[in-house]
């Protein structure tokens, strides 16, 4: 907790900016080395603020501040505290506190923080997670204040010797960074002061004392970026590891490119400091044109433009405009309205692949990683195969599969979203070409299992409701055999990169058997419908379950693997699907009674 | 000759009974909850053990009622694919997806079965700069004695209970289990009374075993007698170095508990280990180790890195694990031999071939399904 | 009919387990293992060096473009670091050896320019022909061209003075075959470009 006072006692040499409005677009873009990735510094503001506060709106503007002028951030309520009773803060509606309003919490609760860092997580309570989680993001949120701390100018008053000597101007701001250029001349006087009247400062002159404390302070600004290494925006001279300003030099990782480039930085934070919003747009431009040299401008760009167009968020608006259209097309019969549904699909379609593609060449990787993405991409099988089912059948029915499946994929996706950051994979999920293959082929396998159990759905609503359904049967049999076909080559690649990998072919892990639950309900249902141990109804009831057997295989799975770090996520998780579960098995019970009636 | 054909008509008729869907539809639904119930108890029991429980198993007893095993319900669904590929699989226009398919999944059955017959793993562990040959077991542990650094017996741990006496006829003192711990938790002791070595300081206590069976580190404890003053407990664990030491008549006896191990025809050196990293983090983006295979005389250069398997005399070398210890770094290769392992890759072709046969057939209305 | 379908069946099951045993076996008795060979990483090339100025101990004013043509180290010191002083006369030597091929420039952060003059008295009467020593008043070059903080660091520039490598620290070799070796693959370099 003494780095906390360091840290006070550093901001308040920092003078305070207005913040007026200034233009991110560039700012925004400017690369960053995080988490395993270069990203735009647009993506690294979201993933931070979204850490401290929940939201990520204005992130970029919160960064411009955090990084620049800290001592207005210190006042700014980012950190949403779940439980602020706890910890005896004042109850708001927000539940978003400031920097200034938590550290002497957790300054008080210093002792306990040790304790619990030594015992075992589980044994953690609600309230103490929670003060566990506080006092990370608060180390982080420190680190960046600190970021840029040796650049910016300094509001502290030089004794009248020394910037005599050192030819500090009033014009020229004095930073650290300008201070290391004096440091040895500063130990000089400081010896010789120690020698001629020893450390007794009551003996000192006025400007002797003046000295020493001056150099008392520009050591506690010196220490304060030990361990700064949360920015990484430069890279090294050698290699592919960036760092932090303050990292680089301490490192001896700098390079007369660096220094060029640090020094864009620098005006570009006297730019924010003065709210001077041409020279900001300047250096900022700059800054991005200079990182050209070591970054890929295009990729950043990309990135950016998906952060903030939300391909995704318009897909969805997409489909529901097709199911909209569908809905008018059967309840109005109306032919024009059923065209503009299947141009929405279309569009959506279009839209969605482009999304996945634009995330493929970001992150340089296939594009199944993470359970975020495996819905995204699901979500795209399930409305590509509506669309081709209805280029098939022109009966609509295409529409209202893919359109409806595309739309609750995505929006079960945004649920999971919040915690994507487009990250970078351990070693044993890295890129290898029978992962891959696997992965996709898997997936798509889950995207057939779910318009199938849909169509099915269809069917029995229809029959339940007297209506003849029966020329559904023939091609839900084929999607059934459509999704054994891809769910049971991809289980076998997935044993295939098993053995690839690590040598064993199939090692009863939960993932992989729960892909194999899939392919042995299929081939269980396929057979008893064959030999007639399943009379239609059911036949076409173990297909429309077939939603809750991927839903196990997919979700429940992973909640079997998943550590304790994101528990209270998981119980939501766990409930959701229990709930969907139950819902399945109801409506599916209710409508074969109701058809057998 | 008539008897002959009896014989075979009547192990034909036998075996074409099994070609019957019933029998798969009422043992699929079981293999499902076998599958289900094992994985859901992964969680408590450890994958070592549930897997062995529900399904490398022919019997499940549940209480008094015998319930088949997984080995169990796979076997009966392999007779039954196979005496329906034998008998009732005609390849008429329409079939031939369809038997293709089960060709395939029959290739695949048959492999698992040899691969659980021959597949053997067991990883070694080799420091940068040096070579090895000895290939630990995974899950077997050996209580081994030696006299005067020589081997004279080994004990299998797993077989061993308390109150056994170790090396009988060959020691010429009587050594007792006192304890044995799966897993084992040393505990300081106050009182080291008739305590000796490793023992006077801790006693080993159980822990909860670990999920994957190799990370139990497993000891014993024995009970010496026979020698007087040196009478007493004596204590071993794995990873610990110290191991139980006593002086009779001119002899060092020495016990020790490690892995079993099994020895290669050749040996592997290795140069170098290295670990990737994602830039700016700790996250590992690969490992590999540089290493030297020497074969009787002849050597090749080789690097085994994550995906990309060192394959030589039906040994795979896999890059598993590492480890970096104050005496250097080690690199930890897993090192697996299956007989089994090609057909897998037969059957994915064949199912890919014969289920989009199967479809196109149908599609084009060759078969009602 | 049955029987013959039968056989048929039988045959073709008989002759994949065949196959894939036989390929087991064969692949089991290879002579040579299997796995890739690694590749060798060459030396790049990066950034040309910032030009700059700098004042020896007489006052003399030098320029990088000076060196150009040969290879240029070119060292970041300080009399008062003890690394910077034990690895001095290693450079040197070395610099005693490249005669032909290298320039060494030893830039000084030192305050004080008697400093400096008392130092090269004590350690080294003379200087090689190849090597100049200098002084970064206020760090100008060190500190705002090259972001050097710390010293010793030397750069290696090339003789059309781009960034070739930088090692930080005392921890070289300097005589050592390596490091010869990259200062004649640098001006061998050079000669062809010339040519």
């Amino acid at each position: 907790m003494v780095r906390f006072l360091f840290l006070i006692l550093l901001l308040a040499f920092i003078p305070q900016a207005h913040a007026k409005d200034l233009e991110y677009t560039s700012f925004a873009q400017i690369p960053i080395q995080h988490e395993g990735r270069i990203k735009p510094l647009d993506t690294f503001a979201k993933t931070a603020l979204y850490t401290f506060s929940g939201k990520s709106a204005g992130a970029e503007k919160w960064l411009a501040e955090t990084l620049f002028d800290p001592a207005t951030a210190l006042q700014r309520p980012v950190f949403r505290i779940l439980r602020p009773q706890a910890f005896n803060l004042a109850a708001r509606k927000s539940k978003i506190y400031s920097f200034a309003e938590i550290a002497p919490v957790l300054q008080a609760r210093g002792e306990t923080i040790l304790t619990l860092g030594g015992k075992d997580e589980k044994d953690w309570s609600e309230d103490q997670r929670e003060l566990m989680r506080l006092h990370e993001v608060y180390i982080l949120y420190t680190q960046l204040l600190r970021s840029f701390s040796f650049l910016l100018p300094l509001n502290i008053e030089l004794p009248a010797s020394l910037a005599k000597e050192w030819k500090i101007t009033e014009e020229k701001p004095f930073t650290v960074s300008e201070y290391r250029r004096f440091a040895q001349k500063l130990d000089a006087h400081i010896q010789a002061i120690t020698k001629k009247k020893g450390t007794d400062l009551e003996k000192y002159s006025e400007e002797e004392r003046a000295i020493a404390s001056f150099a008392m302070n520009m050591n506690i600004l010196e220490s304060a970026g030990q361990n700064n290494i949360l920015f990484r925006i430069i890279p090294a001279f050698e290699g592919q590891e960036w760092y932090s300003p303050w990292a680089l030099t301490q490192i001896g990782e700098g390079s007369p490119q660096a220094a060029a480039y640090l020094e864009t930085w620098k005006a570009l934070a006297f730019a924010y400091i003065q709210q001077d919003g041409a020279a900001w747009k300047q250096n900022a431009d700059k800054a991005l044109t200079q990182s050209q040299s070591f970054a890929l401008t295009r990729k950043l760009k990309l990135e950016y433009v998906y952060n903030n167009f939300h391909p995704l968020t318009i897909t969805m608006v997409l489909y529901a405009l097709a199911l909209a259209g569908f809905a008018a097309f059967v309840l109005r019969d109306c032919k024009n309205s059923k065209c503009l549904a299947i141009l929405a699909l279309a569009g959506g379609c279009a839209l969605h692949s482009a999304s996945i593609a634009a995330r493929i060449y970001i992150l340089d990787r296939p594009p199944v990683g993470t359970l975020y993405e495996s819905i995204l991409f699901v979500a795209f099988i399930c409305a590509l195969i509506g669309l081709i089912f209805e280029a098939i059948k022109r009966d609509g029915n295409g529409i209202l599969i893919g359109a409806l499946s595309g739309l609750l994929l995505l929006f079960t996706a945004q649920g999971f979203g919040g915690d994507d950051t487009m990250k970078m994979l351990v070693a044993v999920l890295n890129t290898n070409f029978w992962l891959t293959t696997h992965v996709l082929c898997i997936t798509t396998g889950y995207g057939w299992c779910l318009i199938t159990a849909l169509l099915a759905h269809i069917w029995l609503i229809q029959t339940a409701r007297s209506r003849d359904a029966d020329n559904l049967v023939r091609p839900i049999k084929t999607l059934a055999l459509l999704s054994l076909l891809f769910t049971a080559f991809g289980t076998l690649l997935g044993g295939i990169w098993a053995d690839q990998s690590w040598g064993r072919f199939w090692g009863w892990d939960p993932k992989e058997n729960g892909a194999l639950l899939i392919v042995l309900w299929l081939i269980w249902a396929l057979h008893g419908a064959i030999s007639r141990h399943l009379k239609n109804v059911w036949f076409i009831a173990s297909m429309a379950a077939l939603s809750i057997i991927v839903a196990i295989a997919w979700f429940g799975v992973n909640l079997l693997s998943t550590g304790l770090h994101s528990y209270g996520f998981i119980t939501g998780v766990a409930g959701a699907l229990f709930a969907f579960c139950a819902v399945e098995i109801a409506l599916i019970g209710g409508l074969v009674w109701k058809t057998k009636r | 000759m008539g008897m002959e054909n009896s014989a075979k008509s009547t192990l034909c008729k036998t075996l074409s009974k099994f070609a019957s869907p019933a029998i798969l539809f009422y043992a699929l639904p079981w293999l499902m909850a076998l599958l289900v119930i094992g994985t859901y108890l992964q969680k408590d029991l450890g994958l070592y053990t549930a897997q062995k429980m529900f399904f490398g198993s022919w019997i499940i007893w549940l209480g008094p009622l015998p319930l088949p095993g997984g080995y169990a319900t796979l076997a009966i669904i392999t007779v039954c694919l196979l005496a329906k590929f034998l008998f009732k699989s005609p390849w008429r226009a329409g079939q031939a997806g369809i038997n293709i398919t089960h060709l395939s999944v029959l290739v695949l059955l048959i492999g698992s079965g040899v691969t659980a017959e021959t597949q053997s793993e067991g990883f070694l562990s080799i420091k940068e700069g040096q070579s090895g040959n000895a290939v630990s077991d995974y899950h077997a542990r050996q209580i081994l004695v030696y006299k005067d650094g020589a081997q004279i017996t080994a004990v299998d741990f797993d077989a061993l209970q308390k109150g056994d006496i170790i090396g009988k006829d060959i020691l010429p003192f009587t050594a007792k289990i006192e304890s044995l711990c799966r897993n084992c938790r040393p505990v300081p002791v106050k009182d080291t009374t008739g305590r000796h070595g490793l023992a006077e300081q801790i006693s080993l206590a159980s822990a909860p075993e670990e999920k994957e069976n190799e990370a139990n580190l497993s000891g014993f404890m024995l009970l010496v007698n026979g020698l007087g003053e040196e009478d007493g407990i004596y204590a071993a664990m794995e990873e610990i170095p110290h191991r139980p030491e006593i002086e009779h008549k001119d002899a060092t006896y020495n016990f020790a508990i490690m892995r079993e191990q099994h020895v290669l025809p050749f040996e592997i050196e290795l140069k170098d280990f290295k670990r990737d990293l994602h830039p700016g983090t700790d996250m590992a983006r690969g490992f590999s180790s540089d290493v030297i295979v020497k074969d009787n005389g002849t050597e090749w250069p080789a690097v085994i890195s994550m995906n990309e398997p060192l394959r030589y005399k039906g040994y795979t070398f896999y890059q598993a694990s590492f480890s970096i210890r104050p005496d250097g770094e080690f690199s930890v290769l897993s090192v697996v031999q299956n007989k089994g392992r090609v057909f897998p890759y037969i059957a994915g072709a064949l199912l890919m071939v014969g289920l989009i046969l199967h479809i196109v057939l149908r599609l084009k209305g060759c078969n009602a399904w | 009919m049955e029987d013959e379908a039968m056989i048929r069946n039988l045959v073709i099951l008989c002759i994949l387990i065949i196959l894939a045993s036989l390929y087991t076996f064969w692949s089991d008795f290879q002579s040579t293992p299997k796995a890739p060979i690694k590749t060798q990483q060459e030396i790049k090339i990066s950034a040309p060096a910032p030009s700059f100025t700098f004042e020896d101990l007489n006052g003399k004013k030098h320029d990088l473009e000076d060196y150009k043509g040969k290879v240029i180290v070119l060292n970041f010191w300080a009399t008062w670091c003890a690394p910077c002083v034990v690895e001095f006369p290693a450079i040197l030597k070395l610099a005693d050896i490249q005669k032909d091929n290298a320039v060494f420039i030893f830039l000084s952060i030192d305050d004080n320019k008697e400093e400096i003059a008392r130092f090269l008295k004590k350690h080294a009467k003379s200087l090689p022909q190849n090597a100049v020593l200098g002084q970064d008043i206020d760090k100008t070059v060190s500190q705002d061209l090259f972001q050097t903080v710390k010293v010793p660091e030397t750069y290696i520039i090339t003789p059309d003075l781009k960034l070739a490598d930088k090692i930080v620290g005392s921890d070289v070799d300097w005589t050592s075959k390596d490091v010869q070796q990259k200062i004649n693959t640098l001006y061998r370099a050079k000669s062809m470009w010339t040519r």
